[in-house]
């Protein structure tokens, strides 16, 4: 059997944690999530995921900070970071893409099945 | 060279605040000084010929001096509020949308989880349906407002990466099908060309869902719009054709214009905030493009748009 894809989503709203979580548990992945920016980053270095969504407004410590760190440590540099945020102005998509992340989506503009999408063609499924 | 310094600063300070420089309270500052000091010499020089005491001359000029800076700072008060006034509009309005995406995202995927369930019950699918369309309404208005205060404060910086016009089209119509559905209006497309054009994917999304949400919108009952897209000397264009309700010719020139709305519009639809076309404007004009429409009153309306092809 094949294992499932991993895949770490680090939202701080619950709603969005459970629709999207549950979505992609749908389509075969193996979904886990964090809270706030610090567990996240944690949880990125405990359980090497395939693929980390990360939302930019987090607590304790702000997306784009958590994406410096995952791309600082030799442990998660290599896993890709799409950012799945409401943030949308190009400086904020920039910074973004600068610091590391692989592909940048806002919330509201995509539907759950076209996340999904994303999500395969990253992990090439 | 102090006071060149000081000239530097207000005026990339006015340039930064989107201001006109007789709006400007720092540039407003400086002129009154100046006017002050002129006022001041002027006054002097009077008062010593026409007066003999010294002393009386030296009063009359404190005098002016000091009524000419209490009107100066009087009006430069007044126009600081409004600057400032202005400025919290637009955070209020970036902050505000902001906050509105995450519910929104929210009712978006949920509705969507639901629709994935089977659900037998044809009201309850129309319920849904309903409530679907009002959400992508919600959504398109608050990205609309979020550019509106961007635009205002000066800080509209777009991307410029490969779009596909087909595929935000076919993205767009998907969107926007229960609302086409209940309004009883066909969309057929038909991509000529499919090269990529050069812009920000979001922003033409935008521009895309509002051309299409208009034609939309003003189709008469059980209209036909058909959208194609096709080669223009470097330029990929987009055509949308309705016939719906048309704009009156003297109203023509207005169409573009922030919160404008024609009167036999309005009449037909209560809804639209007459912000769609200002920022499709904006947005096509920024990324390089031109924009433009044909329109009868009575028999329908086309508007394109082109942008250059991503090389």
């Amino acid at each position: 059997m094949i294992m499932a894809k991993k895949i770490l989503f680090i939202e701080d709203e619950p709603a969005l944690q459970t629709t999207l979580g549950d979505f992609l548990k749908s389509g075969g992945f193996s979904v886990s999530t964090a809270a706030d920016g610090i567990s996240g980053l944690e949880m990125a270095k405990k359980e090497k995921p395939d693929l980390i969504l990360l939302d930019l407004i987090l607590p304790k410590k702000n997306g784009f900070d958590v994406l410096l760190e995952l791309k600082q440590d030799p442990k998660t540099v290599a896993i890709p970071v799409m950012v799945l945020t409401n943030l949308e102005s190009a400086e904020d998509i920039d910074r973004a893409l600068e610091a590391g992340a692989t592909a940048y989506l806002v919330k509201t503009n995509y539907r759950l099945e076209e996340v999904m999408e994303k999500v395969k063609s990253l992990l090439g499924k | 060279m102090p006071p060149l310094i000081i000239k530097f600063n207000v005026f990339s300070e006015c340039r930064e605040s989107r201001l006109a420089l007789w709006e400007c309270p720092p540039f407003l500052f400086v002129v009154m000084g100046i006017v002050n000091v002129i006022t001041a010499i002027t006054v002097y020089a009077f008062a010593v010929e026409l007066v003999d005491e010294p002393q009386l001359a030296a009063l009359i000029v404190v005098g002016v001096s000091a009524l000419i800076f209490l009107i100066g700072n009087f009006l430069i008060t007044g126009f600081n509020k409004i600057a400032e006034a202005n400025r919290l509009k637009s955070e209020f309005l970036n902050l505000v949308s902001h906050q509105l995406r995450t519910p929104l995202s929210v009712f978006k995927w949920t509705l969507e989880l639901v629709n994935h369930r089977s659900h037998s019950d044809a009201k309850t699918a129309n319920y849904l349906n309903i409530l679907g369309e009002h959400t992508e309404r919600m959504v398109r208005l608050v990205n609309l407002l979020l550019d509106v205060s961007r635009i205002e404060a000066g800080r509209f910086i777009l991307q410029r990466s490969p779009v596909s016009l087909e595929r935000l089209t076919a993205e767009a119509l998907h969107s926007l099908k229960p609302y086409a559905d209940s309004s009883r209006v066909t969309i057929a497309f038909e991509a000529k060309n499919k090269r990529d054009v050069r812009g920000d994917v979001e922003r033409l999304r935008m521009v895309i869902q509002n051309l299409v949400d208009n034609a939309v919108r003003y189709s008469s009952e059980a209209g036909v719009v058909s959208i194609t897209t096709a080669e223009r000397g470097g330029d990929i264009e987009w055509r949308i054709n309705d016939r719906g309700v048309g704009i009156p010719k003297a109203q023509q020139k207005y169409i573009f214009q922030k919160f404008f709305r024609a009167t036999n519009g309005v009449h037909q639809q209560t809804q639209g905030t007459g912000l769609g076309l200002y920022i499709a404007q904006q947005i096509v004009k920024e990324l390089g493009g031109t924009i433009g429409f044909e329109s009868e009153e009575g028999k329908g309306s086309t508007f394109w748009f082109r942008l250059p092809i991503y090389k």
